[in-house]
């Protein structure tokens, strides 16, 4: 084939894609508000990946606010960066840091999760069993874990937000000698509570588009166990790039509101 | 036979493509009430594809497929659930859910279906599955059965809400020859004692010596033969040396 017609197939196959996504967004944002919702199923998923999530979101939480203050004392010195530290990370965090990192590992390892279970039970002719059966996958499947994406996230994001200012308590008081009283004083002197919503409700959007990668990747595997990790690597790549850059336009929304 | 049967199954000149290969290419099939027919071919010939289209889990790219008076074809997949609940499809891997144990994949059409409550779906699954020579492996998981008791579950689910319509899918796939064998007999006494329609596809001389009341040869998308086994065991060509290569008419 032509350089040409490689070029054609692959932006037709990426257009299909992103089609089928927006199709299948649709369906499953339609039985996200219609009941019956699943309850059981809900807490299972629920438990399964933000529970598990936890300890995971809170390390990397606590290191990057630590190095965040570590970074502002020394490389903004000059400027008297050091009493300012509260203001960045806090900021920083609650805006940016808290709702990015803990989408790109969540998006990592529930979404790869969610891709390889839905993907095995594929290929397996489990989800057509179900249709054979007159059960819909979407309802069965798709909308616990989203839902279970929905609400974990954002929770996910709060711990980390809290983690996150603890990091740079400890390098204020250890390293740098400020009092907590003084670090407390200037996180919460320029926060306003429009900062946290924005940064939890970055991560509303995050958690769908997560749940809508992985669940698509997941129902379109094919082959055998092959096609299933094949999906999953998609899965990874596939948030990580649609969280960096969903966050680009949602900031410039949010900043524009 | 008699010829004032009603028709269950009627697929008529279905046609269907993925991308530029094309794997079933005008195929047409009508099935009596009660009837057995087993489509045979060889491995990759479309008959999963084909028997796929009988439940609606494929759509046509032309042609027609209507079950039990529904025109599966057109029906949008919300509108397919009542047609599904007399009709069972029984798939080539079995596919019973791996997250649930034997009894709650026998129970999921129950539930799903019926409004009984838990000591009456208990009950019905003890008796489904004693049916199938599995009484008292209700809380055995998927993964600790063998091939021969994966298939026996996967029809214990498919009678949960007494098909009239069963359809299967390589039903003695992977299995040895005594199994694919007990699994055959299974197969039989089910169709006795539900009267219910029956279309297996398969590539098992054996089984379709067993339980045909007619063939269909699947060849290069095309039905190239319809008619008994004996009857296909005389032919020439490739449904003949097919039926022959399977040692029941030599
Ligand atoms: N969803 C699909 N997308 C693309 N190609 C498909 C799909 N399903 C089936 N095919 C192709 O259609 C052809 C027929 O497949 P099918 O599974 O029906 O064969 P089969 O007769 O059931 O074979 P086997 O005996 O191996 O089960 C194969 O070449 C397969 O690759
Ligand atoms: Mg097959």
């Amino acid at each position: 084939m032509s350089i040409f017609g490689r070029l054609y197939d692959l932006t037709w196959r990426r257009v299909r894609h992103l089609g089928g996504v927006a199709l299948l967004g649709r369906a499953v944002a339609a039985r996200l508000v219609t009941p019956p919702w699943d309850g059981r199923e809900i807490i299972r998923q629920l438990e399964a990946m933000g529970v598990r999530s936890t300890n995971l979101a809170a390390v990397i939480a606590l290191f990057t606010g630590m190095v965040l203050a570590l970074q502002t004392a020394y490389t903004l010195a000059a400027f008297g960066a050091k009493l300012y530290i509260g203001e960045v990370v806090g900021l920083s965090l609650i805006r940016e840091l808290g709702p990015v990192l803990t989408a790109l590992m969540v998006g990592g390892r529930v979404g790869s999760g969610i891709t390889a279970e839905l993907g095995s039970m594929t290929v397996s002719e489990q989800v057509e069993a179900m249709r054979s059966l007159g059960a819909d996958p979407l309802r069965k499947l798709v909308a616990p874990r989203m839902l279970a994406l929905l609400m974990g996230l954002p929770l996910l994001v709060v711990f980390a937000d809290i983690a996150g200012i603890f990091g740079g308590l400890l390098i204020s008081t250890w390293e740098l000698g400020l009092t907590p009283g003084f670090y407390f004083s200037h996180v919460l002197r320029l926060l306003q509570f429009g900062d946290f919503l924005s940064g939890i409700g970055k991560s509303v959007f995050f958690a769908f588009a997560i749940g809508l990668i992985a669940s698509y990747n997941g129902l379109s595997a094919t082959g055998g166990a092959d096609g299933v990790g094949k999906a999953t690597t998609d899965t990874v790549v596939a948030v990580a790039i649609t969280v960096l850059v969903l966050d680009f336009f949602l900031t410039k929304l949010f900043l524009a509101l | 036979m008699s010829e004032t049967r009603p028709v269950v199954v009627e697929v008529h000149e279905l046609r269907k493509s993925f991308g530029a290969h094309t794997v079933l290419d005008g195929v047409s099939l009508e099935v009596l009430r009660g009837e057995t027919v087993v489509v045979l071919g060889g491995s990759g010939e479309g008959k999963s594809v084909f028997l796929k289209h009988v439940n609606g889990l494929l759509r046509p790219d032309h042609g027609s497929v209507s079950v039990l008076g529904c025109n599966v074809s057109e029906l949008p997949e919300d509108e397919m659930v009542g047609l599904r609940r007399r009709v069972s499809y029984i798939f080539q891997q079995c596919a019973l859910f791996d997250s649930l144990t034997v009894g709650e994949n026998v129970a999921f059409p129950l539930r799903e279906h019926t409004d009984l409550g838990d000591s009456d779906v208990a009950r019905h699954v003890a008796v489904l599955l004693e049916r199938v020579g599995l009484a008292g492996t209700e809380t055995l998981a998927p993964s600790e059965l063998s091939g021969g008791m994966r298939k026996r579950v996967a029809l214990a689910r498919g009678l949960a809400l007494d098909p009239e319509v069963i359809l299967y899918d390589e039903p003695t796939a992977g299995l040895d020859p005594l199994t694919g064998l007990a699994i055959t007999a299974l197969i039989g006494e089910v169709t006795r004692t539900t009267g219910a329609t029956s279309l297996v596809v398969t590539h098992d001389i054996a089984v379709a010596a067993k339980l045909a009341d007619r063939v269909a040869f699947l060849s290069s998308g095309r039905f190239t033969f319809t008619g008994t086994m004996a009857g296909a065991a005389r032919q020439g060509g490739d449904v003949g040396r097919f039926v022959r290569a399977g040692g029941v008419y030599a």
